[in-house]
């Protein structure tokens, strides 16, 4: 029934089989050979993504020149990890346990808890102390911030993030609605209730909902949990608060958004719920307000983002949050990703120099304008390219003023239920009190008994 | 002993024949309605690859299957000319073809033992290994990265190589040994009287003659070894070392930067291989799948 | 075959069995062995215990059998083997086989025009199947599927948001269906034709000749296949991570995925080589019978 020939197999394809398997290993003996010699300290430095890649492809060289200016031969190869966050932890990870780990790498601040924990980090806390940079120049928030529970340091801010309202002033002038920052919960809700009013549409975005995936924790419910009063881990008891008046105060804020139907539910709904929301409704004019983080300047309505909105400084400002009682506005402010010495390197002094060179000066302005986020030290605002993105300087000058919440171990737990919890509200099966009853339960059933408390 | 390949192949040519001479009168509508349904399960394996064979020759290519614009041939060129791409062809070659060398020799010696030599536990032994057959990468990844750690073996060409020959092994060896079966020992031992001894005769006479066999098992080795997916992917972080499974992987997650022509282009490289040495070796692969891994 | 005589022999036998004993038992049969080790431990990757694991006893498995993940796991992947596995290639394939196969008075010449096609969905490798498919389901209005059912005035449908496992079900039974069909026919070609002709002697239906004749006859065959394509169904990982690595969400967290998410994204390799060690259970248990199956033809 073949139409090939009866035979199990002719006798030239088993030579080619045979020759391939004989090129490929010859090709294996060769590929591994090579290797150091004497001659300059070699380190290697892993970052991922292609702008950052490029970024340092292009200014590593002058970083070795710098070095042998002052008398030190140094080459860094730059190794280059898988694109995608979960994929690129993997391969850190696992990297770190076997013993492979690249001298510097570079990775979202979120993994330093464990990488640290793990004893896979150098610990930096000696060294930053010698820097007088460090205290210098570097934000506080930032720098306490990466201080871990054992009171050591051991990854320094690569840039710094910082997460406010963007909202159309454009759209809010014509309307007649004020555009002086809202102070609080209330005030934010009754402006675009206003703006609903009048437009039908949905006007603000705290995104919430399962399909966001983190971004309704990182982008949503987190900057409303920091304007309350409450707080959602105990360090002391290295418990998670699963249920406190905040965490109320927050849930219910979402159900009055929904039932003024501010809250664009539907869009939260779907996959990809970013798209009919900032790409679609946001440069419409539609949504007015959103939460959106410094790169949104660049990559999502920039001339080259995913929506470009044309004259974007003119018709989007920004706004810091407002808090549930009304009494102090504030920016979220973190490191977004942080540089690292790994604790097997066998050249830490190196290290460190390379470390320094990339937390200063020149590339870190580079750096900043290429992911669009603030610088994390006060002394680069005159540094070009960075001196030339006004926005990114504006949203420096609120680091001091910044909060942020650092992940934990557990947080991606913390993240599910709050997605889960969230999207009883929006969809209106639950009210604000009983999804937070829900959103207990829901922690605590993950996270496990010993893990949680209340207030 | 059991029924070898050949045999099976008699009773398919026998049902040829015995076909041909079958009426292929009426039923017609059936026939119609039967090549109505053979077309359209063709369709249905045929479509997805629509996509790929567009987007390798088109020059502005998107994940969406369109007629090219404007066909090229860059997207190949790119592929040889690129680092990378070499690179990643590269290494499948380096860990299917060391998997491929080490499995040959490896099964075929002791393939050549099970056929040949009767000792205690043989049967026992046989079906040890064919139940490891059962044993997939899924379940044991997590012992198998410790173990892999603790050999040194992680980002290593040959620790990879070692364990996709290893789990290839159980059926490649029950492969060989069906068809060192078919073999006559006759053969063999005409050899002994003319003077040969045993591991001459093995060679000289008994190799040549299984030799389809021995290429049949390299094929399906290495069309596993190829196509391996899980192994490398914990195994391997090196970038340098990764093969095109890996790479078109992380290609495909990147998602918003990927060059989808040149996508297309190194899937096509990947597959030919593996569609080849399939349709070669499609016989003894078929027999292994059905049960009766020496046939009926 | 000879009997195995004097040390000779013996030594000849051991040298060239060796290798290969080797390589399996190292790399099949010890990590087997360690997962079952290490699923007393609370090894891990990261965090305090990463560096001194600890026996913790069964607590990787009282944890396993409370978490409901690894039960929705261990469903959706028995739902996954049963339609593509056991309907879909077996089944569905033998069904269409049993039409398309020649038999004492009906032909097909065409058929192996089409075995050349239907070789093709098995024999690229699951990455590229994978691929090839995600091009097809994309969930735009550019999609193939959704144009096709846009045509019909539908969709567009997120086919890996909304049917995420439907969809890789289809996928994984595109791959299989066709070149089952093909065994199938082989297999259904290669009953004697004499037992036929004499079952329809007999008047029997084709309902009954199916029923009474050729399945019974080919019943090895079909249980081996069988169970080797659930086998291999169990542990499948690659299609399915490649498409949509497990999610939206866990939806299509099959317990190959489960495995390596616990080991690989959490890091807790005490943790996944449990859930490793009761998927070797099962399919150890699958693979007995399978070994019986097999066991006249040693």
């Amino acid at each position: 029934m073949a139409s090939t020939s009866k035979r199990h197999l002719r006798r030239p394809a088993l030579t080619l089989a045979l020759a391939l398997a004989v090129i490929a290993v010859t090709a294996a003996c060769t590929a591994d050979s090579g290797g150091g010699s004497g001659g300059p300290v070699e380190l290697t430095l892993l970052d991922h993504q292609e702008p950052r890649v490029e970024l340092l492809k292009k200014l590593l060289p002058q970083f070795e020149q710098d070095m042998e200016e002052q008398g030190k031969k140094i080459s860094v190869e730059l190794l280059e990890g898988p694109a995608e966050d979960t994929q690129f932890a993997t391969k850190l990870t696992l990297d770190y346990n076997s013993g492979n780990a690249p001298d510097v790498a570079s990775f979202g601040n979120s993994s330093t808890v464990d990488f640290a924990t793990s004893g896979f980090l150098l610990d930096l806390t000696p060294m930053t102390e010698e820097w007088t940079d460090w205290d210098e120049h570097f934000y506080e928030q930032l720098r306490e911030e990466l201080v871990q529970p054992d009171g050591k340091t051991y990854a320094v801010p690569r840039e710094a993030q910082i997460v406010q309202l963007f909202y159309r002033k454009d759209v809010l002038q014509s309307d007649g609605i004020s555009t002086a920052q809202p102070q609080s919960w209330d005030d934010l809700l009754d402006r675009m209730t206003q703006v609903t009013r009048k437009s039908g549409e949905p006007s603000l975005l705290f995104p919430a909902g399962e399909a966001w995936g983190g971004g309704t924790f990182f982008e949503g419910f987190i900057h409303l949990m920091l304007g309350t009063g409450s707080s959602l881990y105990d360090a002391e008891e290295s418990k998670w608060i699963v249920a406190s008046p905040g965490l109320t105060a927050v849930l219910t804020y979402y159900e009055s958004l929904t039932e003024a139907g501010v809250m664009p539910v539907d869009p939260l709904l779907n996959p990809e719920p970013w798209v009919p929301t900032k790409y679609e409704a946001f440069p419409k004019g539609d949504l007015v307000a959103t939460t959106c983080g410094t790169w949104c300047w660049i990559f999502d309505w920039g001339p080259e983002g995913a929506a470009p909105i044309d004259g974007l400084f003119k018709k989007v400002s920004t706004w810091e949050f407002p808090t549930e009682n009304g009494d102090d506005t504030f920016v979220w402010g973190s490191s977004g990703w942080v540089w690292a010495i790994s604790a097997d390197t066998e050249n830490p002094e190196e290290a460190w120099e390379l470390v320094k060179w990339l937390a200063s000066g020149d590339f870190m302005a580079q750096n900043a304008v290429t992911v669009g986020a603030a610088s994390p030290r006060d002394d680069l605002r005159n540094v070009p390219p960075y001196s030339d993105y006004d926005f990114l300087i504006d949203a420096e000058r609120q680091l001091p003023k910044a909060r942020s919440f650092v992940a934990l171990p557990g947080t991606d737990k913390i993240v599910q239920a709050v997605g889960e919890a969230t999207e009883q509200v929006i969809t209106g099966r639950m009210s604000g009190e009983e999804a937070a009853e829900f959103l207990a339960e829901r922690a605590t059933e993950l996270l496990g008994e010993e893990n949680v408390k209340s207030l | 002993m059991s029924v070898d390949v050949t045999a099976e192949e008699k009773v398919a040519a026998g049902g040829r024949l015995q076909g041909t001479k079958g009426s292929s009168g009426g039923h017609s509508t059936g026939k119609i309605g039967a090549y109505l349904l053979l077309s359209a399960l063709a369709l249905f394996a045929l479509i997805p690859f629509s996509w790929l064979l567009l987007a390798a020759f088109d020059s502005d290519a998107s994940i969406s299957v369109e007629v090219p614009k404007a066909w090229t041939l860059g997207n190949f060129t790119n592929l040889f000319a690129n680092e990378d791409g070499v690179r990643l062809m590269a290494n499948s070659l380096i860990y299917a073809g060391g998997a491929t060398i080490i499995l040959v020799v490896v099964t075929t010696l002791a393939g050549y033992a099970l056929s040949r030599y009767d000792f205690r536990g043989r049967r026992v032994l046989m079906l040890g290994i064919l139940l490891t057959r059962v044993i997939p990468p899924t379940a044991t990844i997590a012992p198998l990265y410790v173990i892999a750690t603790d050999l040194g073996f992680l980002n290593t060409y040959h620790g990879v190589i070692l364990i996709l020959a290893a789990i290839e092994a159980p059926l490649a060896l029950w492969i060989m040994k069906g068809f060192f079966d078919t073999v006559p020992i006759e053969i063999e031992e005409a050899a002994w009287v003319d003077g040969a001894n045993r591991l001459q005769a093995a060679f000289r006479v008994v190799l040549p003659l299984a030799g389809p066999g021995v290429g049949a098992g390299a094929l399906i080795a290495f069309i596993g070894a190829w196509n391996e997916f899980l192994i490398p992917l914990v195994l391997i972080s090196d970038q340098d070392k990764i093969p095109i499974s890996i790479g078109l992987f992380r290609a495909w997650v990147s998602y918003t930067q990927v060059d989808w022509g040149f996508l297309a282009a190194l899937a096509i490289i990947y597959v030919i291989p593996a569609v080849v040495f399939y349709a070669l070796a499609r016989r003894a692969l078929q027999a292994s799948l059905a049960g009766g891994l020496a046939g009926t | 075959m000879r009997r195995v005589d004097g040390w000779r022999d013996r030594l000849t036998v051991m040298a060239f069995l060796a290798p290969a004993l080797i390589l399996i038992g190292v790399f099949l049969v010890w990590p087997a062995l360690w997962a079952l080790y290490q699923s007393f431990t609370n090894r891990a990757l990261t965090g305090l215990t990463a560096m001194n694991p600890s026996f913790v006893g069964l607590d990787n498995y009282t944890r396993l059998l409370a978490d409901a993940d690894f039960y929705a796991s261990l469903l959706r992947t028995v739902t996954f083997v049963f339609f593509s596995a056991i309907v879909g290639q077996t089944l569905f394939a033998f069904l269409i086989a049993y039409l398309m196969a020649n038999r004492p008075g009906w032909r097909l010449r065409a058929v192996p025009v089409f075995a050349v096609i239907f070789v093709l969905p098995l024999a690229v490798p699951e990455t590229v199947a994978a691929l090839t498919w995600a091009s097809m389901v994309n969930g735009t209005e550019s999609g193939l599927i959704n144009r096709m059912i846009g045509v019909l005035g539908a969709g567009p449908i997120q086919w890996l948001q909304d049917y995420a496992m439907e969809t890789v079900t289809i996928v994984n039974i595109w791959r299989g269906l066709s070149f089952a069909m093909v065994l199938f026919i082989a297999a259904l070609e290669g009953v004697p034709r004499d037992v036929l002709e004499a079952s329809m002697v007999d008047g029997a239906s084709a309902w009954q000749q199916l029923r009474r004749v050729t399945i019974p006859l080919l019943r090895p065959q079909i249980l081996t296949f069988l169970m080797l394509t659930t086998i291999t169904t169990f542990g499948i990982f690659g299609l399915v991570y490649f498409l949509t690595r497990g999610g939206p969400g866990n939806a299509t967290e099959i317990i190959g995925i489960y495995i390596y998410n616990q080991a690989f994204q959490f890091f807790e390799i005490g943790y996944g080589s449990a859930a490793g060690v009761l998927l070797l259970a099962i399919l150890l248990g699958l693979g007995t019978y399978y070994v019986r199956l097999m066991r006249d033809q040693v």
